[in-house]
């Protein structure tokens, strides 16, 4: 009736439609956290001082 | 009928008055936090004969037009898709909200950084491909509609959240219908779930419009009305005017178009759609 299995082609579209829209709402956040913790990281090094 | 009197007097109060303030304050003369006297329609021919007044309505609209197209899109396609994943669908929901949980501020924080030019993600990639990434919020063309992007990744959860639960309160029987007609995605998406999603858009375009009359935290930490007023809607208006230019007359007469404004929001939809509440 298909060529190919229409529920696996829509599975395949529906977690790669899923995966694009949670990366877009949290994939900002996970920048800002990430540099936030690169920032620490630089501030707790021992002053040359 | 006596039991309802401490409610109205609460009402009149905190909703009210301060309206009501507002008003007669747009006709006062002012100086500095001062009310100084009565000046009859001077601060409503002074804000409306103003080329700021039209560039700011101009603006006003238009971020809120741009916003509400982008995260009423963005959450039905997100509703529409994780609904389909079950389990794992509610748990991928749950993190596609966290932006909305997010306080304006740091939202706003976050995507500065994103955006700057010199050392954000984003322009580094931008001139990987080769591309001039520009000034990006110091673009007085493009501050604009960034801004939209940040405003809808903030608000599109929020759509999301509505949309799905109109979409879980659609009867099965409806689908299986369509089905037994021969109906496949699209005619299930065209004949049941749209006229069932339609009135559930229509109040949440409601609320977020008057959400984006009315926001200014956004503004203030991403571009600060800038560049050259390119962001500068009524309600930035109402806030520079009132805290940095302490200019009180002229700025109550923005308050009043934003809240005239939002009843005109109000009306449209009770007109639209028949309705009070959806």
């Amino acid at each position: 009736m298909y060529a190919i299995p229409p529920k696996l082609t829509n599975r395949t579209i529906v977690v790669g439609l899923s995966a694009l829209v949670v990366l877009c709402a949290v994939g900002p956040m996970l920048w800002a956290i990430s540099t936030s913790l690169k920032n620490e990281v630089v501030r707790s090094r021992p002053s040359r001082r | 009928m006596v039991w309802f009197l401490p409610v109205v007097v609460l009402l009149l109060a905190v909703s009210l008055y301060p309206t009501v303030f507002v008003i007669w304050m747009s006709f006062q003369k002012t100086r500095f936090y001062d009310l100084t006297g009565f000046v009859g329609l001077a601060n409503y021919v002074e804000v409306l004969s103003s080329r700021t007044f039209w560039d700011t309505t101009y603006t006003s609209l238009a971020y809120m037009a741009g916003s509400l197209a982008l995260s009423l899109a963005l959450g039905v396609f997100a509703a529409l898709i994780l609904n389909n994943l079950g389990r794992t669908g509610k748990l991928l929901r749950v993190l596609t909200l966290l932006p909305w949980t997010l306080s304006m501020a740091v939202v706003g924080t976050i995507w500065l950084s994103l955006f700057n030019p010199s050392y954000g993600p984003i322009g580094h990639y931008m001139k990987q491909i080769g591309i001039a990434p520009g000034l990006m919020l110091g673009d007085p063309g493009l501050a604009l509609w960034l801004t939209v992007l940040v405003t809808s990744w903030w608000s599109f959860p929020y759509v999301m959240v509505i949309v799905t639960a109109a979409i879980q309160s659609i009867p099965r029987e409806l689908y299986e219908a369509v089905q037994v007609d021969g109906g496949g995605w699209f005619p299930k998406l065209r004949y049941v779930t749209w006229p069932h999603l339609i009135p559930t858009l229509g109040s949440t375009a409601l609320t977020l419009g008057i959400l984006y009359l009315t926001l200014v935290t956004l503004l203030i930490v991403l571009t600060g009305g800038g560049p050259l007023g390119a962001t500068t809607t009524w309600s930035f208006e109402t806030f520079r005017g009132t805290v940095q230019a302490q200019n009180i007359g002229p700025t109550a007469v923005y308050s009043i178009v934003v809240l005239v404004a939002n009843i005109v929001l109000g009306v449209v939809y009770i007109r639209a759609t028949g309705r009070v509440s959806a």
